[in-house]
């Protein structure tokens, strides 16, 4: 449970979030645009509209498709894929005002969420860089139209023809751009602040975790002590009992024998605690991907001086299909060797 | 004559309580604490049984004192029962068979050994 692998667990998650709301927002934009030219009828076509709702049903589409086939993906690629969909996010977003009146539409509001969206997923610098190209798009909109260098399609609603009072578009940028760069500043502000305390939280339990291994072991071995203990205690008392070395009167039996069931009775519970003990530790034991190969060649080169020093020939040979195994690496690696040692420990010297 | 045993333990109490039990039994006992001392009155004494603990100083000590006593010329007929709470400890539950090379002994028993099991094996294997 390493801390990288979360972080890059929860970002995978949010894009998968990302993913659904982009759905829904396709749906409504469709909705939208149906509803709106079934009641009001403009004057410009609402195609140039429907085709961005598709396009931005095709390539929902196809981050879905790359999410599910990219289960494992680095951290930098699943940042470089939130940065990107934010990126094309914000400009679908300005093509469809930009089709239906421009600084007029009051969905222009929407690129408010959008930056909310890029405070949560993204690190403050890519934030406040997508906050700057959404400003960036409205201001280029809405004074574009103004100066004519792109057309202008009226939503047909209200004649105040808005688009050319510069006032209007003063006041308009003003307070728009104002309230797109609070919005990314407070949102930055609090999911770092969360980041932040869920580092901490994962650290904290992480330590907790080693802490309590470390106990285990202490506990491990000073239950093995205790055992050896009783054992001796064992020994020294059973010949007595069993009056092998000679007979006890009767109160004399009778205590011994009391003393030695409670024994037996201790050395019960210190073994059960001993297999308590070990089950725990296994069990806080994580499983890692590691490469058979290379440990089986430090294994060898470990041995090898050893079987050279007593005339052993030692050849190490390896075909492995998969050199990659997932398991507990020190244990293995413990394992082979102790084997290895022993080999060549109990081998006798060639003549 | 008295038939001569060697304890090799490196804790005094189960020393001390093996030697009280077989020399009961009417054995004369001798005693070591440590693998090379064990191997040194070994070949002194020649005892007729050697009773052998598997970790002393170190994990395998006992494996590796009854495989010298077993190449050695003046100890390679002495019997040796080992006594051990090994697979206990390292919690390997599989038996130690005896075997000429690996583990040249004739018998060998758990810790905390049953008096009546350690005469019977004693009584088995002595010379």
């Amino acid at each position: 449970m390493s801390d990288p692998k979360t972080v890059i667990q929860q970002l995978f998650n949010r894009l998968h979030w990302l993913v659904k709301l982009r759905w829904l927002a396709a749906a409504g934009v469709f909705a939208v645009v149906f509803g709106f030219s079934q009641i009001f009828h403009p004057r410009y076509s609402v195609l140039p509209l429907y085709a961005v709702a598709l396009f931005l049903v095709a390539y929902n589409g196809l981050i879905y498709a790359a999410l599910l086939f990219f289960r494992k993906i680095s951290y930098s690629s699943a940042n470089f894929l939130a940065n990107f969909q934010i990126f094309i996010d914000l400009t679908c977003l300005a093509m469809l005002i930009h089709f239906s009146g421009g600084v007029e539409n009051p969905f222009g509001f929407y690129f408010i969420f959008h930056v909310i969206i890029a405070g949560i997923l993204l690190s403050r610098r890519a934030a406040l860089f997508q906050t700057t190209y959404a400003a960036l798009l409205f201001l280029g909109v809405a004074w574009s139209e103004y100066f004519n260098l792109l057309p202008y399609y009226s939503l047909g609603i209200a004649s105040l023809e808005l688009h050319h009072q510069p006032g209007y578009l003063f006041a308009v940028s003003f307070v728009f751009i104002s309230t797109l760069y609070i919005s990314a500043y407070m949102t930055t502000s609090i999911s770092h602040l969360l980041k932040d305390r869920e580092k901490g939280l994962m650290k904290a339990n992480q330590q907790l975790n080693e802490k309590d291994r470390i106990k285990s072991e202490y506990v491990l071995h000073v239950t093995h002590d205790i055992r050896d203990d009783l054992s001796a205690i064992q020994t020294c008392l059973e010949p007595v009992e069993k009056e092998v070395i000679g007979s006890l009167n009767k109160l004399q039996a009778d205590l011994l024998k009391r003393a030695q069931s409670r024994c037996e009775q201790l050395i019960r519970y210190v073994n059960a605690l001993l297999d308590i003990t070990k089950l725990k530790l296994t069990r806080q034991l994580t499983l890692e991907p590691f490469s058979l190969e290379i440990m089986i060649e430090s294994i060898c080169d470990s041995v090898r001086p050893l079987a050279e020093s007593k005339n052993i020939s030692f050849h190490v040979r390896t075909d492995l299909k998969e050199p990659a195994v997932k398991g507990v690496r020190i244990y293995l690696e413990e394992a082979l060797l102790n084997l290895l040692k022993n080999a060549v420990r109990y081998t006798r010297p060639a003549e | 004559m008295k038939k001569k045993i060697l304890v090799v333990d490196d804790d005094q109490d189960f020393k001390a309580a093996i030697s009280i039990l077989l020399e009961a039994k009417g054995y004369e006992i001798h005693q070591a604490s440590s693998g090379a001392e064990g191997f040194s009155k070994a070949r002194l004494e020649k005892p007729d049984l050697i009773l052998l603990d598997v970790m002393m100083t170190h994990r395998t000590e006992g494996f590796d004192i009854a495989q010298k006593l077993h190449t050695e010329e003046t100890t390679k007929d002495i019997p040796v029962i080992m006594v051990t709470g090994i697979s206990k400890e390292t919690q390997v539950f599989f038996k130690y068979e005896p075997d000429e090379v690996w583990l040249p002994v004739k018998e060998v028993l758990e810790k905390p050994v049953k008096p009546e099991a350690l005469i019977k094996a004693v009584e088995k294997h002595v010379r």
